[in-house]
């Protein structure tokens, strides 16, 4: 019955309770329990009671049976695992989180792995890469140019080639987002960002319908070792208590920040799906009616004052990651490889500081990065 | 410095001068000026810390993980392939047979296997092979094999050679000294030590061995969370107290058991009946381990014997506080050891008072399995009679 309420309720309620009555979650750390008489005796890689409790949550949130792992990255090597063998073909984006390619490319390749990449902007070439394909994965939004793509028809075209869809919704989070419901066999995200909330777990979620395909995750699981392990497994759930107000309140700020960015004279493009310029704007008004995300990407003219952007901010801290409490901005560049994003590109993960103080962070930093522009351009005039 | 003082004073330093190491959970750091922005699944500081103690235990680098089978499962990322060839033993810790049986071998990994006790076997399947894994004292049979010849026999075929050492522990075996090329524990058991934290750790001298594992190990996220990191830590201040101990418990409980009339076998490194006795005393000088095995008549018995303990605990894993029993045969794969045999994990408590624990499980299962049988081979007098 609890599963009738609102995600609100859901996530403030939790679906277990603490046999001592407590209102906090038992931790418990034990990696081996008593044998239960006439059955065996649990071991930590396949009974995790805290990590259990999370996922139930999680599961129940997307209408799922849930799996949550080690890291958003031991959840993909689980999928790839239980899914994928020599001879079995993926289907890969050309641009998005880029950890993806590197596990494809160093390791998948060298398991007899087809891996087949594609251009998200084209569809027939997502389809041919479909084509008698063991699985696909999208990415929406996109990191970090929050492209999207449409779920529902990706799941027909992945379908069609004999694929199982896997979608990243690591930058949506469940409460805008519920790729399940629009085709997609495996809902994926890294929890480290919104779900956790704090910037101080490491961990991955997996959503799914199929039970079949729920156990082989949880066997792969075991086998190699990918659980949460208690403490942030614990530190996941407390995050969750807040993630229906945190979310709303980033993404409004996230939205507030992209329209005044768009308007900002030294700005060359802002990347946000919530904007009406966006090439996906009406997608996302389909996809994401709730809201698009706490995180944007804008442009300065080059490498060079992005850079002198990102080092120049005060309240926002300049750092990797997303979706935690604190705002924070990072030059892709930097960290992707080269010629996959604009050298002038900076994303953006809004937090939940008050948005004017944002405001005057962030124009202070660019009006910082572009002057000091014009003072070498003069010096080297 | 001795091994003792190393695990006492740690290797770094909190900045705060506190005594007791820091536990940062960040998973985001800020840039640093010039540089990138660490993420948590590349930049674990507690994690760091206990390599760094377990590095220097072995004279190596040592990688942590979230637990033994991330480790074993990142060596195997690592350096196999399609077409690669992994050795692995018939018995010893089954779930690396599973591992092999339903992933690696979808991926086009040959597997090869070999008998713990033939050497010969092993020599052979390691021609042209990629890896092979030993283990000794080997799971739940405690078979000890000689390192430095599986050492030998590996490098002749090309393969390198992993020891798991999980049973003996740096304090009591450094296979790298041996000739092994990667030393892996389960670090859940001995190491951290009171059954509070999974983890794994593999130790090598080989630098770009180690470097292809920290990137996998970031690739696939298998990095050791800090808080187990830190328990990790503080578990090893005591591992040179601990260890010794459950050693001379065990060797003591193992002479009793051995002596015992309803007791069919005892296997235990440190008894001069165990068939690799003379490698044993080579290769382990400190001791046979804190793990032993022993068989009742049966499955039923030793299931009774297993159920009937009240100091020791009935349950699966070890190497921490608490001396554990568990019949092995319910666990793993059918055939893979004797339905009557008990492995024991020997903890900290006091041999008396563990001997009065076994003796009285023993003698109620036994009991229990002559009055079944006398039940059977006496049918019930009719009430009419």
């Amino acid at each position: 019955m609890l599963r009738a309420v609102e995600p609100d309720s859901l996530l403030v309620r939790g679906l277990a309770d603490n046999p001592s009555r407590g209102l906090s979650p038992a931790l418990d750390r034990s990696t081996t329990f008593e044998n239960a008489s006439g059955g065996t005796s649990p071991y930590g890689r396949g009974h995790a009671p805290v990590a259990e409790e999370a996922e139930t949550l999680l599961g129940a949130l997307e209408d799922a049976g849930a799996a949550v792992f080690a890291s958003g990255m031991t959840a993909w090597t689980c999928i790839c695992l239980a899914v994928l063998g020599e001879g079995a073909a993926l289907a890969l984006p050309t641009s998005g989180y880029y950890s993806l390619e590197g596990f494809a490319s160093e390791i998948l390749e060298r398991f007899g792995v087809e891996v087949r990449r594609y251009d998200a902007r084209e569809r027939n070439d997502f389809r041919r890469a479909c084509e008698g394909a063991a699985l696909a994965i999208i990415e929406t939004p996109s990191n970090p140019l929050l492209t999207l793509t449409d779920i529902a028809r990706a799941a027909d075209d992945a379908h069609a080639g004999g694929a199982l869809l896997c979608c990243d919704s690591t930058f949506a989070t469940p409460l805008l987002q519920r790729p399940l419901d629009l085709g997609a066999d495996l809902a994926w995200q890294s929890a480290t960002k919104y779900l956790a909330g704090h910037s101080d777990v490491l961990a991955g979620v997996v959503t799914t319908r199929d039970d079949d395909l729920r156990a082989r995750l949880v066997w792969v699981r075991r086998s190699i070792g990918g659980v949460l392990a208690p403490d942030p497994a614990w530190l996941l759930l407390r995050g969750l208590r807040t993630l229906s107000v945190r979310v709303p309140r980033q993404v409004a700020s996230a939205a507030e920040l992209a329209r005044r960015l768009a308007d900002h004279p030294a700005v060359r493009a802002v990347h946000y799906p919530g904007l009406p310029g966006h090439p996906d704007h009406g997608l996302a008004l389909r996809q994401m009616p709730a809201g698009c995300g706490g995180v944007l990407a804008f442009e300065l003219p080059d490498g060079a004052s992005a850079g002198r952007c990102e080092d120049g901010v005060r309240l926002a801290r300049c750092a990797t990651s997303l979706g935690g409490f604190e705002t924070l901005i990072e030059r892709r560049a930097r960290t992707e490889p080269e010629g996959r994003v604009p050298e002038g590109l900076l994303r953006l993960s809004v937090g939940l500081e008050d948005v004017d103080d944002l405001w005057a962070d962030l124009t202070q930093a660019i009006a910082g990065a572009v002057a000091r522009a014009d003072a070498v351009a003069t010096t080297e005039r | 410095m001795e091994h003792d003082s190393l695990l006492v004073r740690g290797l770094v330093d909190n900045p705060s001068r506190g005594l007791s190491p820091a536990l940062d959970r960040s998973t985001t750091f800020e840039r640093v000026p010039g540089g990138n922005s660490p993420y948590g699944r590349g930049h674990a500081p507690v994690a760091a810390e206990a390599e760094a103690i377990l590095g220097r235990l072995e004279d190596a680098e040592a990688t942590l993980f979230a637990s033994g089978m991330t480790a074993w499962t990142s060596l195997c990322l690592t350096v196999l392939g399609q077409g690669a060839v992994l050795v692995i033993p018939t018995s010893g810790y089954y779930e690396v047979e599973l591992l092999a049986a339903n992933v690696l071998a979808r991926f086009g990994v040959e597997i090869r296997r070999y008998d713990l006790r033939d050497a010969e076997g092993f020599r052979r399947a390691c021609a042209g092979a990629t890896l092979a894994v030993v283990e000794t004292p080997s799971n739940p049979t405690l078979t000890v094999t000689d390192l430095a010849a599986a050492a030998g026999a590996a490098q002749a075929g090309g393969a390198l050679l992993c020891c798991d050492n999980t049973f003996a522990t740096p304090l009591v075996q450094r296979p790298l000294d041996l000739g092994a090329d990667i030393v892996w524990q389960s670090a859940t058991k001995y190491l951290g030590g009171h059954s509070d934290l999974l983890a794994g750790v593999l130790t090598t001298r080989d630098s770009a061995l180690r470097e292809r594992l920290v990137w996998t190990r970031r690739t696939i996220g298998g990095v050791l969370a800090p808080d187990p990191s830190w328990l990790l830590l503080r578990g090893l201040r005591t591992l040179h107290l601990r260890v010794p101990r459950q050693i001379a418990t065990t060797t003591e409980l193992a002479r009793r058991l051995e002596a015992h009339p309803d007791v069919t076998a005892v296997h235990y490194p440190g008894l001069p009946s165990h068939p690799e006795y003379e490698i044993a005393l080579r290769q382990m000088p400190a001791g046979g381990g804190g793990v032993l095995a022993f068989e009742l008549a049966d499955g039923a018995t030793a299931g009774r014997c297993e159920e009937a303990v009240r100091l020791i605990r009935c349950a699966t894993s070890l190497g921490g506080v608490e001396t554990l029993i568990e019949r092995r045969a319910r666990v793993e794969p059918e055939g893979r050891v004797p339905e009557g045999l008990l492995r024991v994990a020997v903890g900290l408590e006091d041999a008396d008072d563990l001997w009065a624990d076994l003796a009285q499980a023993i003698e109620s299962a036994v009991a229990q399995t002559s009055a079944a049988a006398s039940a059977r081979s006496s049918p019930a007098a009719s009430p009419l009679s």
